[in-house]
């Protein structure tokens, strides 16, 4: 009886973090609401910003399969990320295998400078890479 | 040195080890230290991609930066959103986190799922949302006419504080549960005793938080910390995909304006882009350096 009412007191006492939960969650999912609903609608009404669904989905979809490559485009992205992650999977497992077995001194230096890798940024080994 | 006829055990398993970490090392130096010494030199020359020769001072593209306005505007613009987002986020994803990993909690996944949603997002898809959302005609115009607050549809990505702000909002809607999660691993980790001990001791949730929450969360602290300072200043996708760098490059960024140099505008300036990107480099570096020296002292 009084854990009960103790339960439903802590309840209580969180409403304003169910309440603070609920508008962040609300911001967060809305735009991909609004992404799902714009795909229904007409250029024109998105660009009116009409939030409800339209009829207009099947024409959006005809438009995007005839209009581009679309299957080649997925294709090509799923290579690269396929491929990618397994390649990656592979090397880094290795690598954080004989980072943790093996390691000494040298090796603890070299984990330090590949973690510098991570800092450079994409835009200054773009030019010689391309 | 004597030569032995086999190496001895650990020997052997110190070449074990390197043997593991070579196929990693070797991509990592042929994939980003190799192009970065190799950028290093093409900063030192001027010309475009075929005939490149080298700069007359021997520092032209470095001295040239300086004197570029739009350069100093970039660089000033990614500083502006680093020190409005970065502090703004964290302490967003930090109290999330903390607001989360309340064991009284109920429907924890699903609010969970809802604020790392925005993660599962593809830069340039959600860059596109925000443009359409924040258009003269769009939703955001639209529901604050509705509501009286603004007179007339305004055009948010036309002025440049405005677009500013929308480009803020978006980075911060896109990251901040990105970050909560990493806060939330960190809260999981610490023991629920400590703060049992802590409300015996008479510890109230603001004492709780200064005394226990961080700076036993200190480390992922200071590692989104580098993070966040590292992701934007090579902020790139918002800028040419929300605003474009408008208007009148009132927005653009740094990586956005070395682009520009490099692929964007026809003019391929790979020697002033490279020696550009090389000072961005320069600056994380030197970032990320006092981050952890912040962090090393006080353990």
């Amino acid at each position: 009886m009084t854990e009960k009412k103790n339960r439903s007191m802590i309840q209580r006492r969180l409403i304003p973090t169910y309440i603070f939960l609920a508008i962040v969650s609300f911001i967060s999912v809305f735009p991909f609401y609004w992404m799902i609903s714009a795909a229904t609608n007409t250029s024109f009404d998105v660009a009116q910003g009409r939030i409800l669904p339209g009829g207009n989905l099947a024409v959006n979809f005809q438009n995007l399969i005839g209009g581009q490559n679309l299957w080649g485009s997925m294709w090509n992205s799923f290579r690269y990320s396929i491929s990618q992650t397994i390649i990656a999977l592979f090397i880094c497992s290795l690598a954080g295998f004989g980072f943790e077995l093996y390691h000494d001194k040298k090796k603890d230096m070299v984990f330090t400078i590949l973690l510098l890798a991570m800092m450079i940024p994409g835009v200054a080994t773009m030019i010689p890479l391309f | 040195m004597e030569k032995k006829k086999g190496m001895n055990l650990l020997q052997k398993q110190s070449r074990a080890g390197w043997v593991f970490l070579a196929p990693a090392t070797l991509l990592i130096v042929v994939m980003s230290f190799w192009p970065m010494v190799s950028a290093f030199i093409t900063s030192l020359k001027t010309g475009s991609s075929a005939d490149m020769q080298w700069a007359s001072p021997i520092t032209y593209n470095y001295t040239r930066m300086f004197a570029d306005k739009l350069f100093l505007r970039s660089i000033g613009n990614t500083f502006l959103y680093l020190a409005v987002q970065v502090p703004i986020m964290l302490v967003l994803a930090i109290l999330l986190a903390q607001l989360l990993n309340n064991k009284d909690l109920r429907l924890k996944g699903f609010f969970r799922t809802c604020v790392f949603l925005p993660c599962a997002t593809a830069l340039v898809s959600y860059s596109l949302i925000f443009k359409s959302l924040f258009a003269t005609e769009g939703l955001i115009n639209t529901i604050l006419v509705n509501l009286g607050i603004l007179s007339e549809n305004y055009n948010f990505l036309g002025n440049s504080t405005s677009a500013k702000i929308v480009i803020i909002l978006a980075l911060i809607w896109r990251w901040t549960g990105y970050n909560m999660v990493f806060y939330l691993a960190g809260l999981q980790n610490i023991e629920y005793s400590v703060y049992e001990a802590a409300k015996i001791d008479g510890a109230n949730g603001w004492q709780t938080f200064w005394g226990i929450t961080v700076p036993l969360l200190k480390p992922t602290i200071i590692m989104t910390f580098i993070m966040s300072i590292n992701g934007t200043l090579q902020l790139f996708d918002e800028s040419v995909n929300l605003t474009n760098g408008g208007p009148a490059n009132s927005t653009i960024t740094m990586s956005h304006y070395i682009y520009n140099n490099t692929f964007g505008t026809g003019v391929a300036n790979f020697g002033y882009a490279t020696a550009m990107a090389f000072l961005v480099f320069i600056m994380v570096g030197i970032l990320a350096l006092i981050n952890m020296k912040v962090g090393d002292t006080r353990d």
